[in-house]
């Protein structure tokens, strides 16, 4: 594992970003963005399976514990935790064998952008159909467009500022 | 055995998915409200004085309207409490007994509206007599909720915005009643189920609160927006207006009734 203090900052940051600013925002009902799920995204490339898993379920059930969600969190982040390398490998194809995060480099910015679209999208999916169970589907639909358009911007400028930072 | 720690190798991630995905959505299903709280208590440990300062920040933008507020409160206070004065010395005796509902204020440091199960979290707690099933009331007395978890200095409540949340509520002129319930659709309203259909109910019309353990008698919850009569005359429901509105909570009123416990335990027998 490379840059493991970089990451446990980086996981702490997620964490606090997400409980006391995002959480707090109530711009609208239909814009709730779960921005948390960057730090699956930025996880370094060559991440195992198990490593991503056992990440996806700790950053959930710890989301899980500050919303009062119960296990809605951890459903949907290790559900992306476990599709990730399918995702990159449809997103970004071999552009990615020789950097170390998903993002800058030889990968392009559409690549990444696909990316990270595709993540947030299957995460906020899965996370509000599991939570209306069905119900109001056309208001549920749009809360997941709407909410991950932001998320997805907001992914991309953390993907910036991380490239910057940790390289 | 080579080909076996092969195959183990090959399947441990989707093994492993399938066991924490199994496990997390077993919780999530079995999980009631009181669990959904306890969760946030727990997480107030850590992020209650953070969101307690935050919230104290935007405290000064509101003064003027808080004012406003209060003296409005103050005249309708005053104009009943004039009305006790006056009444004959029989009545007042009988108003002197020890009174069954206290009052205590409190701030809401943590709100939400838009999940499916909302809570807020209120700056007092255990060491400030807080308890589960107390009544909270907006300033202007609108129901917006009760305490269902404490911790020492915090406490978890549940918002009428909140699918399990379920209460009494009747018109005030005419005393049908019926059960409040929320679709988690929009968060300004509420469905009154279970009226009669030929109960007369016109858009506008007020709805209060029933006696309850939980809650005081009488309190404004919401108004009547539209009554749609069943198809089969069985339970019509009222689509009701909150008079709270959930996404502005700050200064909240708590109520205990003191005989709440001995009328839940009764009423728990049949």
């Amino acid at each position: 594992m490379q840059r493991v203090i970089e990451y446990i900052l980086f996981f702490v940051t997620v964490v606090l970003l997400q409980a006391l600013l995002f959480d707090n925002l109530m711009l609208s009902g239909l814009i709730v963005p779960l921005y948390y799920v960057v730090f699956v995204v930025l996880l370094p490339v060559k991440t195992g399976r198990i490593w991503l898993l056992l990440l996806g379920t700790l950053l959930g059930a710890v989301m899980d514990i500050s919303m009062g969600t119960a296990g809605l969190n951890t459903i949907a982040t290790v559900a992306v935790a476990f599709l990730r390398p399918m995702i990159i490998n449809i997103s970004m194809g071999k552009d990615v064998v020789h950097e170390t995060i998903p993002y800058g480099g030889a990968i392009a910015p559409n690549s990444f952008l696909l990316y990270a679209a595709i993540m947030v999208l299957t995460h906020e999916l899965i996370f509000f159909g599991f939570e209306s169970l069905g119900s109001h589907i056309f208001y549920t639909l749009a809360k997941v467009v709407l909410s991950s358009l932001v998320t997805v911007v907001l992914v991309t400028l953390t993907a910036r500022l991380f490239r910057r930072i940790v390289g | 055995m080579y080909k076996l720690i092969l195959f183990i190798k090959r399947i441990a991630a989707p093994l492993l998915f399938v066991v924490i995905e199994v496990l997390a959505i077993g919780y999530y299903t079995s999980a009631n409200s009181f669990t959904r709280a306890r969760l946030l208590t727990l997480s107030n440990g850590v992020t209650g004085e953070v969101n307690a300062a935050f919230s104290s920040v935007g405290d000064y933008f509101g003064l003027r309207s808080e004012n406003a507020a209060l003296s409005r409160r103050i005249v309708e206070l005053e104009s009943q409490l004039a009305t006790l004065v006056e009444s004959p010395t029989h009545v007042r005796i009988s108003s002197e007994e020890i009174a069954p509902y206290l009052f205590a204020e409190a701030r809401v440091v943590k709100n939400s509206v838009f999940a499916q199960h909302n809570y807020f979290t209120i700056n007092k707690g255990l060491r400030d007599d807080v308890e589960a099933n107390m009544a909270v009331l907006t300033p202007e007395g609108y129901v917006a909720g009760y305490v269902i978890d404490c911790s020492e200095r915090f406490a978890v409540c549940m918002s009428v915005a909140n699918r399990d949340f379920t209460m009494g509520g009747k018109g005030v002129h005419n005393d049908y009643m019926g059960s409040l319930a929320w679709d988690g659709d929009d968060y300004h309203e509420v469905k009154l189920e279970n009226i009669p259909h030929y109960a007369d109910f016109a858009p506008g019309d007020t709805i209060v609160s029933t006696v309850s353990y939980r809650f005081p008698p009488d309190r404004v919850i919401g108004y009547v927006e539209e009554f749609t009569p069943s198809i089969d005359k069985m339970n019509s429901h009222l689509t009701v207006r909150l008079a709270a509105d959930l996404s502005r909570l700050d200064r909240v009123l708590l109520v205990k009734y003191m005989d709440g416990e001995e009328l839940n335990e009764l009423q728990g027998k049949y």
